[in-house]
């Protein structure tokens, strides 16, 4: 087959070359259209449904909207789980999909069930699908803020005061208040910036929405005799335009349009609410009305200053790069039309992240090829040669990105990490292949230098000839790399990427060294061509093997006590290495996350905020750039965050700006360290992976218990006593149940018998409670193109305290007004903050970290879950009915990875070992082959000790690449000694020894040339500090060492067992 | 052998060298300083400052007394006169002075609170040892001359003493700052959030307090006042409006004209006055049904004159106010009322409560109250509306563990500073020193004082705190989270907002 392929190949050589043409020209374009990203979107496959419903407490939201959602959600098809939780005012209902479903065919299975789900639920509550996003999308947030201008050319803003460019004048500052600033976000900015191509949805944050604010004195309304319910519907049916068709006058028709939408105070004010004595009420009469904020549970805050903005969340599956410039560009066209001063200012920016992370990938790979061709062409020396063989490098990546548009595989650090650890490997097929044609042209050349007809016969002779082991090499590298592709989940969507594109570039190489190169070498192998003696690096490489190589046959022994030490000492190292599942990403910008307890007020935690970054930016002039901090949410379902929440960004400069001897480390330390505010955690983390985290609802540690049970007291209690139980088996480092039920609640407990004395009905108490208290949108006005909120409430006096609240009137049928006081019962008690429940019920869980060194976390879980068995069973833990506890957590991961890689990992090697067979036909052989594994991974720990990795799947995953690759060489040079052995049978001892010799000499130049290609190419990814490089070091550091351990077994310990196996057999005979 | 007439000579010479030597140190006299003493703390007379010896620091040797000075100025000031200074120095009892006048509108710090304040002429100012001590608040002076060593002496010994503490001090856990309810018994991060645990130390945790560094104090914006006696009252606000009362006029007219002819029968017909007493005595019921009261009535025997202005407003204007069943046990009569009306925006009128009617008007579920206002210079007509704000004065429950004082006072804490979430009401006490104190109290129903501008509200406190205790106001939520955090709150006091049981957890030291 394949020589078949080599064969028309070498017949139809323009046709190739033109094919060839075409695929690089193809290969540019995927280059340049293949969404960009720093990481693999790892986020499970979920769609998220939003419910609001304003100024309700988490209780409320669970048994009204959120239960009875997710009842009605359950069963969508092909979803996995449904997890839920509700918060103050909103919940959402996250449903994970399985793998592989279409994201909107997933959505819009959603949404049909949400038709028949929203019935059910309170009028008021709104119930939204999310947009469609992952939780990465967050890709770009900005600020809205003053800034100055010149009165002459008011187009022009500028961040600092100073003169006017144009005509020398001085700037003004521009003074628009938050809620101004929030109107032009709303009302401006945000639909433009929505319409950029890519963009799901611009949410705004911070500052204050305009509302018409009603304010009823509740006094008034006694002396009136008015109800609060009277006004609300007053002001609703007072804000309406209608049309009512045409008339015709004279041939011309008019429209008729009845006017009367609210466009001011003074129409609200004059809406009349009742008549008295044939006077009417009018809203003045009982209240007042001004225009202020609207209820928030968010803020922006810039270095102390309150702004406000938005995020711009980029669609599932868009290329961040091109939407930010989009959105950038959409910026630059919107800037004109603000008013005087104010900008948009950028202050999350993943362009700066995805460049720099690309960049240095993009620097590996150029390196690398750079790196890999100077290489080959030492070996060879000859420059045709070499730019043959190299030219599998640009090619086969071109080729790799044709096929990673093909199947939708993004550009990141993972897959083109894919490539770059590709990129020694690949042109190993093509130096055996221009190797073996250089010989075989060099020896024609020699032997018959006439005859220059049949150099296309050589070449197709030469080709067919190493062929097969080429392609084999090709497959067992393929075939070593299957285990990654069986990953699942989380390591799953990180590598699966790598292992695709990996697997791309080795098919691009094994395509091009197979139709290619013949052709090429055909056309370029010309000129005095020398024989591999003549060549000095042969020669010196030779002269190098051969002393060592007849050493070590001739003292088998203490090579292979030398080889056992090393094999041990890799064992030894093993055990001081650690684990983990992923480095970190380092991102660039901080997040800097300081948490309160539940229960802060926003102005505590606003408060908390301004002090710390003023702080941040004033005590660090030389390290921060910007520090923007936002509170509470953006006005995003993929924002959940409460309001004790504060998430700053801290922008950083770059790294030669900062004070001497500042880290990344240090100076988050210190930025903690004078922050640190009683009262306040500071966490400090990164802006994507905590997007991440915050979406997963899931378990962060590598054991956790998950506590289900229809009540929520019970639960906490249950996981409490599970805290206690697991905090005793062996191995725990640390154990924690989650406590969240002391939110702060004021309950008003209405007493049915009191309401029942005065005839008032409960719903009617409730209403005003709502009404009066927490205050109500009752409609919109319609200005333009904006609209604003009407709102209708008590006067602050009358409601800000549980004595005001206990002197709320309410108005019974008779036509008395009676105090709520006499009507409930007013208790302070404290609630759950957030409610959380997975498939309907809720659930509290239990955190649990593991000792690693002490006990395997799949052990530990084994043993735990018997303890926690053995109890109950005991009868000391009572598990009531209606309850139960599941095992979930990283280590289901970790332990499904694991299965499936001490599953597939054996599978695969026996199938190389089995390919092996066939090439060999020999088991002797084929187990001498496979010494090079355990020696490889032996030479893989090494350098991961020595640089401080820990075993993370990432370093897994360079061994596997490793395995690969390590028994090439042995497959080399054991053929070539093989084929030597069967021209000529050996005699004696000496000859058997002389023979592996010749047969290694023969083969050192290329297995020294493979070797170093794919050592030297990794090596500078070893120097790299850039971003991206903390994720590629682990996985090139085990291949490094490896393949330097793995080379030395194939050259040395390989023939020397090989001479051990053949003087027995002589022996024998 | 001595020769014995040389003894009386060489006892006078004796004498006359310690004599010498006496009056020599007598005189004030520049000394080097010791060694040892270097970097150990000294008071300098003259300016009364607390510093660290050093190696120029001015040494006067006086009376055999040494004397270290902070600045190199001191001494010749001390050489001036030293008896004062020393006198001053040893001068134990703070005094009570007047803020010199060079000083006022500089800041100074509170050294009760820890406020930095700017002092002004009413800034009470006690001198001790020497120094000044200038406070930002009424109470606290009198908290310091309690015990002027415990605010003096802490805030310079403070930072050393901690450290040294610290370091001393044995672990007790390790726990995370933002998930205080993880206890490990080692170093290592959070399950939760990954973060490095921080450690609880054994003694800090012992004593209960939560203690804060003065930047602590100064970013989470803490600020203290003293508890004091005042007189708390409750307002009860009311709906009114202006009085209309024909038929309580004609009642009054009645009454009046059946008092004249009881008068105009006197001696005269027995039977006739019997009726005309009988009519008295009806109208009279009458004018109690329609709220009049006894004293009211006796009033208006006497002097006979009917109030018309409850129908045409005069000299005085009557308000009729409705006053709630629940609120009716605060009403008095001749409580003072602050009556407002739309019509007049701003102004505020003064009246009294002349009565309260007998009987609740079961439409509205209310009392009426009759209001006088007098000299509004006829601004009200009658049925006008007007809201009435009553001042009705706390009077604390007989059993409460501290007493009143004269005039009701009792003792209040500003509302600001409770936090209360129906398990437990809890206050932030400062205890010197930078330490901060749970304390659980009892409190009566929220009040304004009489001083109190808009929206001074304070509770009255029944029971759990002192008098010029200083108490937390501002910052309260984040002192509690930190002992949330730090496990003070551990100790018997869950934190207002905090979780009410905690599991003991298992402390092995390996």
């Amino acid at each position: 087959m394949i020589e078949k392929i080599i064969e028309v190949c070498l017949r139809n050589r323009f046709l190739v070359i033109a094919g060839f043409m075409l695929i690089i020209l193809w290969g540019i374009f995927a280059v340049r259209s293949t969404p960009v990203d720093a990481l693999p979107d790892i986020g499970e496959l979920q769609v998220i449904v939003y419910a609001d419903w304003p100024g309700r407490s988490p209780k409320d939201v669970e048994d009204q909207v959120i239960y009875p959602l997710t009842t009605n959600l359950m069963g969508t098809p092909g979803m996995k789980t449904i997890r839920s939780s509700s918060a103050f005012g909103f919940g959402l209902v996250n449903l994970i999909f399985k793998e592989g479903v279409d994201f909107y065919w997933a959505r819009t299975r959603v949404l049909e069930r949400l038709d028949v789900a929203i019935a059910d639920l309170p009028s008021d509550a709104k119930v939204t699908l999310g947009p469609d996003v992952t939780a990465v999308g967050q890709v770009f947030w900005y600020t809205v803020e003053n800034g100055y201008f010149c009165p002459d050319h008011p187009q022009e803003s500028f961040d600092k005061p100073g003169t006017c460019p144009i005509d020398n004048k001085k700037l003004v500052a521009s003074t628009y208040d938050v809620s101004q600033l929030r109107s032009i976000q709303d009302w401006y900015i945000r639909y433009q910036l929505n319409g950029v191509s890519g963009v799901s949805e611009v949410a705004s944050v911070g500052g204050y929405v305009k509302q018409y604010q009603i304010d009823v004195n509740p006094n008034k309304l006694i002396y009136y005799n008015v109800g609060i319910t009277d006004v609300l519907t007053a002001v609703k049916k007072s804000n309406i335009d209608v049309g009512a068709k045409v008339f015709e006058e004279g041939d011309v028709e008019f429209i008729i349009r009845g006017v009367g939408f609210i466009r001011n105070i003074e129409d609200i004010e004059s809406i009349a609410v009742a008549t008295h004595d044939g006077v009417p009420v009018y809203i003045s009469d009982i209240g007042v009305v001004t225009t202020g904020p609207d209820f928030r549970r968010g803020a922006l805050d810039k270095a102390g200053t309150e702004v406000t903005g938005g995020v711009v969340v980029m669609r599932y599956g868009e290329n961040p790069l091109k939407v930010i410039k989009g959105i950038k560009e959409k910026i630059e066209a919107l800037r004109v039309g603000l008013p005087p001063g104010v900008r948009i200012v950028p202050f999350y920016d993943r362009t700066g992240l995805i460049n720099r992370t690309i960049d240095t990938l993009k620097n590996a790979l150029i390196q690398e090829i750079l790196i890999t061709v100077f290489v080959i062409i030492v070996f060879l020396l000859h420059f045709f040669g070499s730019m043959i063989i190299s030219i599998v490098l640009p090619i086969g990546v071109l080729i790799a990105f044709i096929l990673m548009r093909l199947f939708g595989i993004d550009a990141n650090v993972m897959s083109l990490g894919g490539i770059a650890i590709a990129i020694g490997v690949m042109v190993d097929a093509g130096s055996v292949l221009v190797e073996n044609l250089y010989r075989r042209l060099a020896e024609q050349q020699r032997e018959t230098s006439s005859k220059k007809g049949d150099r296309l016969e050589t070449c197709i002779d030469g080709a067919k000839e190493v062929g097969r082991p080429v392609f084999f090499a090709l497959l067992t590298t393929i075939i070593g790399f299957i285990p990654v592709f069986v990953l699942t989940g989380q390591a799953g969507k990180l590598f699966r990427p790598l292992a695709y594109t990996k697997t791309f570039a080795m098919i691009g190489a094994a395509v091009i060294a197979v139709c290619l190169m013949p052709t090429l070498s055909y056309y370029l192998i010309r000129g005095r061509l020398k024989l591999p003696d003549e060549n000095v690096i042969s020669r010196f490489l030779r002269n190098l093997y051969r002393p060592i190589i007849t050493w070590s046959l001739d003292h088998k022994w203490v090579i292979t006590s030398i080889s056992l030490f090393v094999l041990i000492a890799g064992i030894v190292f093993s055990t001081f290495i650690k684990q983990e599942f992923m480095p970190p990403l380092n991102e660039g910008d901080l997040l800097f996350m300081p948490v309160l307890l539940p229960g802060a007020s926003l102005s505590q935690v606003m408060e908390v905020m301004k002090k710390q970054d003023i702080i941040i930016k004033g005590e660090f002039p030389d390290e921060v750039e910007w520090v923007v901090g936002k509170l509470g949410r953006a006005e995003t379902a993929t924002d959940p965050a409460p309001v004790t929440m504060i998430e700053t960004i801290i922008h950083l400069k770059p790294e030669q700006m900062w004070r001497s001897g500042m880290t990344r480390e240090k100076l988050i330390g210190e930025i903690q360290e004078r922050t640190k505010i009683a009262g306040v955690s500071p966490i400090m983390t990164q802006p994507i992976r905590n997007r991440i985290d915050m979406l997963a609802t899931g378990i962060q540690t590598p054991v956790g218990i998950k506590v289900f049970g229809p009540d929520i007291k019970k639960i906490e209690e249950l996981a409490a006593k599970l805290e206690k139980i697991v905090g005793e088996v062996q191995g725990v480092s640390s154990v924690y149940a989650e406590r969240i039920g002391n939110r702060p609640y004021f309950e008003i407990e209405i007493d049915r018998n009191k309401i029942a004395r005065y005839g008032i009905r409960l719903g009617t108490i409730q209403e005003i409670i709502a009404m009066a208290v927490g205050g109500m949108n009752v409609t919109q006005t319609v200005e333009g193109r904006e609209r604003y909120p009407v709102r209708v409430r008590y006067m602050r006096d009358f409601r800000d305290s549980p004595e005001a609240l206990s002197k709320i009137y309410i108005p019974t049928p008779r036509g008395e007004h009676i105090p709520l006081s006499l009507l409930v019962d007013f208790r302070k008690t404290v609630g759950p903050a957030m409610i959380q429940s997975e498939n309907t019920l809720p659930y509290f869980r239990v955190f649990i970290n593991v000792d690693q060194d002490v006990i395997g976390l799949v052990d530990f879980v084994s043993l735990a879950q018997k303890t926690v068995k053995n109890k109950i069973a005991a009868g000391e833990l009572e598990v009531p009915p209606g309850y139960y506890i599941t095992w979930s957590g990283q280590f289901e991961s970790e332990a499904e990875a694991r299965l499936k890689l001490s599953l597939v990992l054996p599978i695969c090697l026996a199938v190389i070992l089995l390919l092996l067979y066939i090439a060999f036909k020999d088991t002797a052989i084929v187990l001498l082959i496979a010494t090079a594994l355990p020696f490889s991974l032996a030479g893989g720990i090494v350098p991961l000790y020595l640089l401080g990795f820990k075993f993370s799947t990432a370093v897994w995953v360079g061994f596997i690449a490793l395995f690969g690759v390590a028994t090439d060489n042995a497959v080399v040079l054991l053929s070539a000694i093989q084929n030597l052995f069967r021209q000529k049978k050996p005699m004696d001892r000496a000859d058997v020894r002389q023979t592996i010799m010749k047969g290694g000499l023969l083969r050192v130049r290329p297995v020294m040339m493979t070797t170093l290609t794919t050592i030297l190419a990794l090596l500078p990814i070893m120097f790299f500090t850039s971003a991206g490089s903390e994720i590629i070091k682990p996985m090139a550091s085990p291949i490094i060492g490896g393949l330097i351990t793995a080379t030395l077994t194939n050259l040395i310990l390989v023939p020397t067992l090989y001479a051990w196996v053949k003087e027995k057999q002589l022996l024998k005979e | 052998m001595l020769n014995k007439k040389r003894i009386p000579s060489i006892l006078l010479l004796f004498i006359i060298t310690v004599i010498l030597s006496i009056s020599c140190s007598a005189n004030a006299e520049k000394l080097k300083v010791d060694k040892e003493v270097i970097g150990t703390q000294a008071i300098c007379p003259v300016t009364g400052d607390r510093f660290t010896i050093h190696e120029s620091t001015p040494v006067i040797q006086y009376k055999g007394e040494k004397y270290y000075m902070c600045c190199p100025g001191c001494d010749t000031e001390f050489m001036k006169s030293p008896e004062k200074y020393i006198e001053q120095m040893h001068q134990t009892e703070p005094v009570k002075t007047k803020p010199e006048e060079k000083v006022i509108g500089t800041e100074a710090i509170c050294p009760v609170t820890g406020n930095r304040f700017t002092i002004t002429e009413s800034t009470s100012v006690v001198e001790y040892q020497g120094k000044k001590y200038y406070f930002c608040c009424a109470g606290c002076d009198t908290e310091f001359m309690k015990e002027p060593e415990k605010y003096t002496n802490d805030s310079q010994n403070k930072p050393q003493s901690i450290n040294q503490e610290q370091s001393t001090e044995e672990i007790m856990y390790w726990t995370c700052s933002m998930h205080p309810e993880v206890r490990a018994d080692k170093e290592g991060n959070c399950p939760i959030c990954g973060m490095s645990l921080i450690p609880v130390y054994k003694d800090k945790e012992s004593k209960g307090s939560l203690h804060l560094s003065e930047r602590d104090i100064e970013l989470a914006g803490i600020r203290m006042v003293p508890a004091m006696y005042q007189q708390v009252y409750k307002e009860i606000q009311a709906v009114g409006r202006v009085a209309y009362d024909p038929e309580l006029v004609i009642a009054q007219e009645e009454y009046v004209n059946a008092l004249e002819m009881v008068d105009g029968l006197a001696g005269l017909d027995d039977i006739a006055m019997a009726r005309a007493l009988k009519v008295v005595e009806n109208t009279e019921y009458k004018l109690r049904l329609l709220g009049m009261d006894k004293s009211e009535i006796d009033m208006l025997k006497s002097t006979k004159s009917v109030e018309r202005s409850l129908v045409i407003p005069e000299h005085q204007t009557w308000i009729y106010a409705d006053v709630y069943e629940s609120e009716i046990a605060w009403i008095k009569k001749g409580q003072d009322v602050i009556i407002t009306s739309v019509a007049y925006p701003g102004e505020e009128f003064q009246g009294k409560i002349k009565s309260i009617n007998p009987t609740l008007n079961s439409r509205t579920r209310s009392i009426q109250v009759r209001i006088q206002l007098s000299n509004t210079r006829m601004k009200f007509k009658p049925g006008m509306y007007a809201d009435a704000r009553i001042k009705a004065q706390y009077m604390p429950p007989t059993t409460a563990h501290q007493s009143h004082r004269i005039g009701y006072e009792v003792l209040t804490v500003p509302r600001e500073s409770v936090l209360d979430t129906g398990k437990r009401k809890v206050i932030w006490v400062y205890a010197g020193d930078g330490n901060f104190q749970p304390r659980e109290v009892q409190l009566g129903p929220l009040g304004v004082v009489q001083n109190g501008g808009n929206g001074a509200h304070y509770y009255p406190v029944l029971d759990g705190l002192k008098e010029s205790e200083l108490v937390v106001t501002n910052g309260n939520f984040l002192i509690d989270s930190e002992s949330q955090i730090t496990g003070v709150a551990a100790l018997g006091y869950g934190g207002a907002l905090g979780v009410e049981e905690k599991p003991p957890t298992p402390v092995h030291q390996h």
